[in-house]
């Protein structure tokens, strides 16, 4: 992975550029009743209403679920709506209004970069409800609020190329 | 890029009210091509929120000793504890637990080998039920998913070890895999 240095002489990771979501709400899904396939009646739910996930993370472990993903804020009533129908899965849902998605790439599988980044954005305050690595982006989950904030941590890690640094109005 | 740019109020209307979607639905839904890593091995590294930064740092210190990862993803618990999820080679368990255990407020633990399938697809990011499918795919043949993770047009399934080939076969009967990008390993 390429290096630069910094503005301090830090070495900085190159990225090619870094986008962010628009905002959406973030669904929390926990269920320790350890009857099983809890983690997949979620999506099920979603896909009966042709709901869109922006982002999901989710992991069955000791009879324990705990998902997390983010819908269209537009959606959020008729998720609700929905869940009225399966009142064993909306007992463990949660509902966080106003998330949002930032994502750097390419990560090129370098733990480096995720720990760099992890580091920039605890140490700069950064609410972290979440992240995860896809084929080429690091994605963080936090606030619309501290948005700019994160970016500008993000930015004092990694040297990210201008032709390429965007802010997407949808994910 | 200027930080100060997404502040406006014009900027965050729009950022709340736009939403991409494509609705449509195929007999067999395409996919770029499927990808099989057996034989990984699922981490757990947990520490509270305010000791986030150790492990950020423990992180930088695998990737210094250039540990590569296939998947990692975060989960908040109740009481904000932080577990981050790695998968990993096994022959990279004994330098993690090193990296890691001298942070001693970062708590780690090998959870199990395990197989894991990844796929991509046209407009995955803006289309329902992509996951879902993948699931009904695997439940009808009794494969139990340990965890998942969809972002961008990536789709990611956690299975437990040995259970990769079934997968990719169950898997296959629902997604179209390309001729032209057979599943790879």
């Amino acid at each position: 992975m390429g290096e630069v240095d910094g503005s301090a002489g830090m070495q900085k990771i190159a990225m090619e550029g870094l986008n962010a979501s628009a905002e959406m709400v973030e669904v929390g899904i926990y269920d320790s009743s350890g009857l099983g396939y809890r983690l997949t009646e979620f999506p099920r739910l979603l896909a009966r209403d042709r709901i869109n996930m922006h982002f999901f993370v989710g992991l069955e472990r000791g009879g324990e679920v705990r998902s997390a993903c983010g819908i269209a804020a537009v959606n959020k009533g008729r998720l609700k709506a929905l869940a009225e129908w399966e009142p064993h899965l909306k007992a463990g849902m949660e509902y966080r209004d106003g998330i949002v998605l930032l994502s750097v790439f390419p990560h090129q599988f370098d733990l480096k970069a995720v720990g760099f980044a992890l580091s920039a954005l605890t140490a700069a305050r950064i609410p972290l409800r979440g992240f995860c690595s896809s084929l080429s982006a690091l994605t963080f989950v936090t606030e619309p609020s501290y948005l700019a904030k994160a970016v500008a941590a993000l930015q004092e890690c990694f040297h990210i190329s201008s032709s390429r640094t965007d802010l997407l109005e949808a994910p | 890029m200027k930080g100060k740019a997404l502040e406006g109020e014009g900027q965050r209307k729009r950022r709340k009210h736009l939403d991409v979607t494509a609705a449509y639905w195929e007999p067999q839904i395409k996919t770029y091509g499927f990808r099989k890593n057996t034989g990984l091995l699922l981490v757990e590294m947990k520490a509270g929120a305010e000791m986030l930064d150790s492990l950020g740092q423990g992180l930088v210190h695998m990737g210094n000793l250039r540990i590569p990862f296939h998947l990692v993803f975060m989960q908040v618990s109740e009481g904000g504890l932080i577990s981050v999820y790695l998968l990993i080679q096994p022959e990279w368990e004994k330098d993690l637990i090193e990296c890691v255990r001298p942070t001693s407020p970062v708590g780690i633990e090998v959870i199990s080998p395990v197989d894991m399938l990844s796929f991509q697809g046209p407009h995955f990011g803006e289309r329902f039920g992509i996951l879902d499918a993948a699931f009904q795919a695997l439940s009808s043949k009794k494969i139990r998913v340990i965890a998942s993770v969809c972002s961008m047009s990536c789709v990611y399934l956690v299975l437990e070890a040995g259970q990769g080939e079934r997968a990719a076969s169950a898997l296959s009967e629902t997604f179209e895999v390309p001729k032209a990008f057979p599943l790879r390993s």
